[in-house]
């Protein structure tokens, strides 16, 4: 019985230390605080530790993917409980294009924009673009409708659009 | 080369290998916290199975004690049905022998078997015998000859004796001196008396 659990254990820290920091850094996406980040990656591995026995993923990916949904979920939780509001009203008056150039921005860059957004198109935007759920899965997940969660990543979109241009136009002048 | 925003955004943050620069992810410090409720949860865990653990060895003790006395009630019925079946078969071994030392001639093997089997199947009853013992014994009969006269003597006496007693009758008609009734009677018995002396 003990060497099962210390076997399991052993186990376990292996993921962590494979994980701990990529699923950070998904929590953070999620969260956009650090204190946060670091609340949610506990909730979520003591989660994980729990369902270990369950976790019929042999792969290194199949791992990734299971504890990545862990995390996400657990960002989401941790959002409604701190009843931070997953829809976001603003009013964006700006021109934007769809279509960027690719050498504008760096992972550095794109993480920081994301995480700076308001709490409700962060979360739709992370869940639909990086993530790749559906507007359905979304609303289920989210608890809003389907409309809302598309408005709510066109708004994203144009929120981040507009950040951009402000972030080339600094980028410029200190050049 | 232009990219659709939401492409440049998967690209960049799914293929993100290096921690982000301004951003610090203390590892130990958060498994130190990690592994503190791992263990005080499987701490309760383990003491939750000790607990049952307990619990099923009371629950089977419980239930050893009870079959051990249940077996032990069984055993003493045993042991006494055992008692029954010695003693039986110490009486029928006592009445082989008794039949044994009976001559085989006087004996058929048949009426043995049959002696045999009401011995041992025979079961104990009660058999109430009526008899009626009848006595017969010579009774003389006398007769005893009554003088009335005297009797009436002495009834005249006694009712002489006590003159002050009233005397109460059933009817008027026999407390009449002058009834037909009485008046025969009283002949009859006079003339009774005469015929027999």
């Amino acid at each position: 019985m003990l060497s099962v659990i210390s076997n399991r254990k052993k186990k376990f820290k292996n993921l962590y230390d494979t994980y701990s920091e990529l699923l950070f850094v998904v929590a953070l996406r999620y969260v956009s605080n650090q204190f946060d980040a670091e609340e949610v990656i506990q909730r979520g591995f003591i989660k994980a530790y729990k369902s270990l026995n369950k976790f019929r993923g042999k792969t290194a990916a199949e791992e990734k993917a299971w504890l990545k949904r862990i995390m996400i979920n657990e960002s989401l939780l941790f959002l409604r409980e701190q009843k931070r509001h997953l829809v976001t009203e603003l009013t964006i008056e700006s021109d934007w294009e769809e279509e960027l150039e690719e050498e504008a921005l760096n992972p550095e860059l794109c993480f920081q924009l994301v995480k700076d957004l308001p709490d409700g198109y962060r979360s739709v935007f992370n869940l639909n673009v990086i993530e790749g759920y559906s507007h359905k899965e979304i609303a289920e997940e989210l608890g809003i409708s389907e409309s809302t969660s598309r408005s709510q990543l066109q708004r994203a979109r144009k929120l981040l659009q507009s950040k951009i241009k402000h972030y080339e136009t600094a980028h410029r002048r200190y050049i | 080369m232009k990219q659709h925003i939401d492409d440049i955004f998967k690209q960049q943050l799914n293929d993100l290998e290096e921690f982000p620069k301004g951003i610090a992810f203390n590892k130990e410090q958060n498994w130190k916290q990690i592994d503190n409720q791992i263990n005080s949860s499987s701490s309760s865990f383990s003491n939750l199975i000790k607990v049952a653990a307990v619990v099923a060895i009371v629950l089977l003790l419980g239930w050893g004690w009870q079959l051990k006395q249940h077996n032990a009630a069984l055993n003493a019925q045993v042991i006494q049905l055992n008692q029954q079946l010695v003693i039986q078969s110490e009486k029928q071994n006592q009445m082989e022998k008794e039949l044994a030392q009976l001559p085989l001639q006087t004996t058929p093997e048949k009426t043995r078997i049959q002696i045999r089997y009401k011995t041992i199947k025979a079961m104990p009853r009660i058999i109430v015998k009526h008899e009626l013992n009848v006595n017969v014994q010579p009774f003389v009969a006398y007769r005893i000859p009554v003088e009335l006269e005297k009797i009436d003597d002495r009834s005249n006496q006694f009712i002489k004796n006590m003159p002050e007693v009233p005397t109460y009758y059933e009817s008027e008609q026999l407390a009449s001196t002058e009834s037909p009734k009485r008046k025969g009677w009283i002949k009859r018995s006079i003339d009774r008396i005469n015929t027999e002396n």
